[in-house]
């Protein structure tokens, strides 16, 4: 069963077909590739499914339960709370809060309260800020990074911000985590512990992955399904042997033989 | 016990409660406890602005109408209405405060300058009603309230009136500390320094830059309240640009994002002027407080961009990072 089904999207930028007509489906559980080269068209598909920008054409389903959600209508701030999580190519981390707090940003949508009970801080919101503290202090024990909580996130190496927003979308019990790029500027040992990392959350959490990546010993070695695109359009889908002995992926990447 | 001590709640009331008793130890002149009273109307004011600027990263250049507009919304209650001071201290913070929501939209479109001008267009806009509309501001012939009373007491004293308006501002400030502990001063700080982080974690932009135009603009109103009830006077030129920008001047100076910031700044935008005119010669040059406010800003945001209220911290972190430089050699 799929949890995400993306059908015809096509988006464009000034005249510029920054995706086109791309199909793909994640299945539940699984760890699902999104390979190609610079200026593919990754991000942008990942902007659309995280709603940070509406495609021209096409079609989001995101079914995590029971119940199936069209994307399309959902505003960006609105995913979050149906089960659908992202990561930034950049990190991008609140620079003026503690790594402690910036787990807590994860629970915005959890942490019940209205403006009035805030102000007058009434037992209710205590008892929901600790319920929160306590599940971040959790994650972080899960992602090995117990004692740096009341440090600033960007005083942290870049290595443990990528983890922090890692443990950001994991305070949300999401059904779906988007990954954008999560090995950039890592190096070898760093990507190979995130490697483990993320099928860890997967089999643990049973939380579906999606990811963008360039390191392809990450991809091949994690993924189940890969899908490659290359302006804007799919080339070919499969596991990672398939793609791999595929003649279009190698041209996409490498260029033709004889030329 | 100890833990009860260190909660900022307590700190802030028992530093209200020693400042509010101050004037009925030392007796101070009448001139000085005026200016002891628009210091805490003002802190009022940079708070709320501090709010919207500091921790939401939002800025308006036309903050001075929300003032007036809560000055005469209380004078025109108290004096036409015949209603109870408390009421109209409450429709003065409340009526700016629907302003500000509007004034919210506009900023869910614009940012940076572009919110700048509009929101100094919104100023003069403003300015120039109270100008023409005299059925209700009485224009330059001035609206000239009595001395609030609550509960049969009247508040003629300057010594009663810091009371009442440091009553009020102890109020706020603890409501805007345990509004900014929570999950709302979560999300306008991430609004502030990363509005993808900030939506991405589930953070409705339009609803929090409502919020905080909102806010901001209700402490604007209360401010506006106590200020015409304490001089007893308002003409429409007292809410213009000038005050607008005095106001940020107050906060960058006394320190962005920090509530001891706002009030510092208010003290040092008011009393620093008045004690360079005690000072011979210097003192009588006429437009050298405003000179001075215009310095100090440029060197505050050179010298000092965490504000009078984190100096000590800054040093603190400069002595650090001379060690580590030092054992580093």
């Amino acid at each position: 069963m799929s949890i995400l089904k993306v059908s015809n999207l096509s988006i464009s930028f000034g005249g510029l077909k920054a995706v086109d007509n791309l199909n793909f489906e994640v299945e539940k559980n699984s760890i699902y590739g999104l390979i190609g080269p610079n200026g593919a068209g990754k991000t942008t598909v990942f902007n659309c499914i995280s709603r940070f920008y509406t495609p021209d054409e096409g079609e989001l389903i995101f079914k995590p339960g029971e119940q199936e959600h069209n994307l399309l209508s959902y505003k960006v701030h609105e995913i979050i709370d149906i089960g659908l999580v992202r990561t930034f190519q950049n990190v991008e981390l609140v620079k003026n809060m503690t790594v402690l707090e910036n787990l807590i940003m994860g629970m915005h949508c959890k942490i019940k309260g209205g403006i009035l009970s805030q102000g007058f801080s009434l037992p209710k919101i205590w008892k929901e800020e600790r319920k929160a503290k306590e599940k971040a202090l959790d994650v972080l024990e899960f992602l090995g990074l117990k004692g740096i909580e009341n440090q600033f996130a960007a005083s942290m190496p870049y290595g443990v911000q990528k983890l922090i927003e890692l443990g950001r979308t994991l305070v949300s019990e999401p059904k779906l985590i988007i990954l954008d790029e999560p090995a950039a500027g890592m190096n070898g040992t760093e990507t190979e512990e995130l490697a483990t990392l993320i099928k860890r959350i997967r089999d643990e959490f049973n939380i579906t992955i999606l990811l963008v990546e360039h390191d392809m010993n990450l991809v091949m070695d994690i993924c189940e399904k890969i899908c490659v695109i290359s302006f804007g359009k799919k080339i070919v889908e499969g596991t990672p042997e398939e793609v791999q002995k595929n003649p279009a992926v190698q041209e996409a990447y490498l260029g033709k033989e004889d030329e | 016990m100890k833990k009860i001590f260190r909660s900022k709640q307590l700190q802030i009331l028992i530093i209200g409660f020693v400042i509010a008793v101050l004037p009925f130890i030392i007796s101070f002149k009448r001139a000085t406890m005026t200016m002891l009273d628009t210091v805490v109307v003002y802190s009022i004011i940079a708070l709320g602005f501090n709010i919207l600027l500091g921790y939401a990263g939002q800025i308006s250049l036309g903050h001075a109408a929300f003032m007036g507009i809560g000055a005469y919304m209380s004078a025109y209650i108290t004096m036409q209405l015949h209603l109870p001071f408390l009421l109209s201290l409450l429709i003065s913070g409340l009526v700016p405060m629907l302003l500000g929501l509007l004034l919210g939209l506009v900023a869910l479109r614009l940012e940076g300058h572009y919110l700048a001008i509009a929101t100094l267009g919104f100023g003069v806009t403003i300015q120039h009603i109270f100008k023409e509309w005299t059925a209700f501001t009485n224009g330059y012939s001035a609206m000239k309230p009595s001395s609030p009373s609550i509960f049969g007491f009247i508040f003629k004293s300057r010594e009663s009136y810091f009371v009442l308006s440091i009553v009020i501002l102890v109020l706020l400030s603890i409501f805007a500390y345990n509004l900014l502990k929570s999950k709302t001063g979560r999300a306008l700080i991430a609004m502030r320094d990363s509005e993808h982080a900030a939506q991405a974690m589930g953070v409705s932009l339009l609803k929090y830059k409502l919020i905080a135009f909102a806010i901001s603009a209700f402490y604007a109103g209360i401010a506006g309240s106590l200020h015409i009830h304490l001089l007893r006077y308002t003409d429409p030129n007292s809410w213009g640009i000038g005050l607008s920008l005095n106001l940020l001047a107050m906060v960058v100076i006394g320190g962005l994002a920090s509530i001891e910031g706002s009030i510092l700044g208010v003290v040092f935008i008011v009393v620093v002027p008045e004690i360079i005119k005690e000072i011979p010669v210097i003192g009588e040059i006429n437009s050298l407080p405003t000179i001075l406010t215009g310095i100090s800003l440029i060197l505050v945001i050179r010298f000092m961009p965490y504000g009078l209220a984190r100096i000590m911290t800054q040093i603190k972190f400069r002595i650090q990072d001379n060690k580590v430089k030092s054992t580093a050699l």
